[in-house]
């Protein structure tokens, strides 16, 4: 059973999340290659990317970095509410946060502006993306350093701080090297995660003309007659970004020792009080005020008026348009469907890799996460160039289906593997003792075994995949919408409060989906 | 009910480290067999290799008539089709399952209906002295409780051949004295063949047809209690 499990396991990694890939490659670097990248256009795109993946990346590290050490290290009040508090934009797709910040700071009628006075505001700028991104990414950085800090031996602190070091240095001297390997890491990853947005670039760059990769990418396809060539060219591009968070962990070194006592505080002293000021502020702009404006938004009649007369629940109405819930039942649909899957096949590939000795069970594990490090736009793009002939899935939900479960397969191998690694093997010895073949150890031991990981990875596919955006623009054919793109289009075409209430819809699953995944997996996952 | 066991050149090695060292055994059917011997010097290893969760490196095993396993010929049966039971050192009972339930395991494996294998789950946990914990879960038992249920577990099967792996170790020494009769009451009565860890030289002498002590992965000295008795490592440790 277990040759047979490998060699299905091992094709459908491939055939779903490689081969597209490989097409893409393929296609963008043939003929034309030099042409299309040295190209005017390409060109100020691929600068504007860089610019706007450096400027994400150290607003990021900053804001991630200083929260990591403020709530792990110091006596800041409220440390665990924060911890819980500042992660919740990781849930939150970039678009929606985009959408939120247009209600806030559009330059007429945000709600800021209407408070600080017109235009003070702009978000339709360089700065607006960059402050909307590193607000939606930031939360990489701060979970990998506080990982990083919860494993690090708080004595080197101790030490420093018995040498006479006052918090500053200690911080400087000290912590700052402990945290410089995970701050390498997630800064890579938030700069492949910036280039690699769609969402937040089209909605906030375009006004400002503000171009980069992914938007040329999308442009291509919609306009050009030869645009899937053009596209699959500087999507090649775009795959080098994504090389970018393997290139940094691998100079990374160790420093951190596995051992875990009970880390010491480091007092904020007369620091306390405009830290907390801060910290709190932030938290206000950050995470309440875009939640208040996209909820205030679809609950009230006119924007901004937060009055209890102006409170109403009719905009939800768009949501008997009938376009709207088949968008809905659509996006319900193949998010269940992905999760379903990609728990089957990512529990089989896990289980290959931690429970048997088959050779090459690595390389398949390995192989199944690519895509998920992987731009969507490109993998969407593969997906097209692969499912045309000899079988054409082009606009269908199949398509989209695939896209979803290669993208996500990794998130639940990674959670089924982690809940198999704890599990001994003479569980199962003993099930073969008493006589019980493969599947019926599969039904009887493993899988009741390993059932909160199951669940936790059918949430953690389950979530992306209902909000997903990028690759969806590009599959979703005519006549087809998630409830992503029925967003955009509304966001696009119609104005803010149908918009509004979509994201609210997709907020309220996601928070609810996060809350069972906390509860079933105990903590482990979730934030 | 009864099949021989026999070991031809058994070898296993782990990462270059020559864990049994090519032994020969045979032990005939419905015997009581005594391993004993230092701890680390491959009995576990033995048992999982007559049990087929480990391939040895050379050698043969042969239940019965049946040849299950020859390293060189490449012949193979699965553990699961030796009709061998086992009960581990570390008892591997399952967690998400009653005391009842894992007792009853192996009969729900062979496809017996439920009221006929709870109902005989239930008479071997009374056997075992845990009658009245059948609706617990195992990480409600103590050690000794746990380590029960597996031997409930392995008899339940009434296997061709039982291994035991240190199947007493956790318990005190009265109930180690009563079970270990229960024990080799029911494998006369039975008759299956019995390969038997432990470390307790008492318990060895009084219920073993024969002894094999081990060191270091070889043979030391094979033979009857009275044989044996007056062997150099029994008396040193
Ligand atoms: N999976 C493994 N990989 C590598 N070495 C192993 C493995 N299993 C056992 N060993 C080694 O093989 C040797 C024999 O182990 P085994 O478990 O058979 O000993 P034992 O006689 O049962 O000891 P004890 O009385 O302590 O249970 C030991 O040195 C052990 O470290
Ligand atoms: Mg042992």
């Amino acid at each position: 059973m277990s040759r047979l499990g490998f060699w299905v396991a091992a094709a459908l990694v491939v055939i779903v999340g490689i081969l597209p890939l490989a097409r893409v490659a393929w296609e963008g670097a043939g003929d034309g290659w030099w042409d299309v990248v040295l190209d005017e256009e390409s060109r100020s795109a691929l600068v504007a990317t860089l610019k706007l993946a450096l400027a994400t990346t150290a607003l990021a590290l900053l804001i991630g970095g200083a929260f990591a050490w403020l709530s792990m290290r110091t006596d800041l009040p409220g440390r665990r509410v924060l911890r819980t508090l500042l992660t919740v934009p990781y849930i939150v797709p970039p678009y929606i946060s985009a959408v939120a910040w247009i209600n806030l700071a559009n330059p007429q009628v945000g709600l800021l502006n209407v408070l600080l006075g017109e235009g003070v505001l702009n978000v339709y700028s360089f700065g607006g993306l960059t402050w909307v991104l590193a607000l939606s990414f930031y939360p990489y950085v701060l979970l990998t350093v506080r990982a990083a800090l919860e494993n690090s031996d708080p004595a080197l602190e101790d030490a420093a701080r018995m040498s006479g070091a006052g918090t500053w240095r200690v911080f400087r001297d000290v912590s700052l090297p402990l945290m410089r390997p995970a701050l390498a890491t997630s800064g890579g990853l938030v700069f492949m995660a910036t280039a690699s947005a769609y969402g937040a670039p089209a909605l906030l760059g375009a006004p400002a003309r503000i171009d980069v990769l992914s938007t040329r990418i999308y442009e291509s396809l919609t306009s050009d007659l030869d645009g899937l060539r053009q596209a699959s060219a500087l999507a090649t591009l775009l795959f080098g970004f994504a090389l970018v968070p393997l290139l940094v962990r691998a100079r990374r070194h160790a420093v951190v020792s596995g051992k875990a006592s009970r880390p010491s505080v480091v007092r904020l002293g007369r620091a306390r009080f405009p830290v907390v000021l801060g910290v709190w502020s932030f938290v206000l702009i950050a995470v309440v005020l875009p939640a208040l404006a996209v909820c205030g938004t679809a609950f009230f009649r006119i924007a901004g008026d937060f009055s209890f007369d102006n409170l109403t629940s009719e905009n939800f109405n768009v949501l008997q348009r009938r376009e709207i819930r088949d968008a809905l039942l659509t996006s319900v649909g193949l998010a269940v469907g992905a999760a379903t899957v990609a728990v089957v096949l990512g529990g089989l590939v896990a289980f290959l890799a931690i429970k048997t000795r088959h050779r090459g069970r690595g390389l398949v594990f390995g192989l199944s996460a690519i895509p998920l490090a992987t731009p969507g736009t490109v993998l969407a793009i593969g997906l097209i160039l692969l499912w045309t002939r000899p079988i054409d899935l082009r606009n269908t939900v199949w398509i989209m289906l695939i896209a979803y479960v290669a993208k996500y397969v990794a998130l639940a191998a990674r959670a089924i593997g982690e809940g198999l690694g704890t599990i001994d093997d003479v569980l199962s010895d003993a099930a073969r003792m008493s006589g019980a073949g493969g599947w019926l150890r599969l039904r009887t031991i493993w899988v009741p075994l390993v059932l909160p990981s199951i669940v936790a990875g059918w949430f953690l596919v389950f979530m992306p995949s209902f909000s997903e955006l990028t690759m969806s623009l590009i599959l979703a054919g005519p006549g087809l919408d998630t409830i992503g793109t029925r967003m955009w289009e509304l966001q696009e075409y119609e104005g803010p409060t149908a918009a509004s209430v979509l994201a609210t819809v997709v907020l309220g699953l996601v928070i609810t989906s996060n809350i069972v995944l906390r509860v079933v997996s105990r903590g482990r996952y979730g934030i | 009910m009864s099949s021989t066991v026999t070991l031809s050149c058994l070898r296993k090695i782990y990462d270059g480290n020559h864990v049994v060292k090519g032994i020969d055994l045979a032990v005939a059917g419905g015997e009581f067999v005594s391993l004993l011997g230092a701890s680390g010097c491959g009995k576990t290893t033995v048992l999982r290799l007559v049990a087929g969760l480990e391939t040895p490196d050379e050698g043969s095993i042969d239940v019965g008539e049946r040849c299950v396993c020859d390293a060189a010929l490449g012949t193979w049966v699965p553990p699961e089709d030796r009709r061998i039971g086992m009960v581990f050192q570390s008892y591997a009972v399952w967690p998400h399952m009653s005391v009842l339930d894992n007792v009853a395991y192996p009969l729900r494996v062979r496809g017996e209906r439920r009221p006929e294998r709870r109902a005989r789950a239930g008479e071997v946990l009374a056997l075992v002295g845990l009658g009245d914990l059948g609706a617990r879960r195992p990480a409600q038992l103590s050690g000794g409780q746990q380590q029960r249920v597996a031997l409930a577990r392995g008899l339940i099967m009434e296997p061709d051949v039982l291994l035991l792996d240190e199947p007493l170790s956790n318990l005190d020494a009265k109930l180690r004295i009563r079970m270990r009769r229960d024990i080799r009451r029911i494998q006369q009565e039975t008759g299956f063949t019995v390969i038997y860890v432990t470390h307790d030289q008492d318990e060895a002498l009084e219920i073993s047809d024969r002894l094999v002590i081990m060191d270091a992965g070889e043979i030391l000295a094979l033979g009857t209690p009275a044989e044996v008795r007056d062997h150099p490592f029994l008396s040193t440790t």
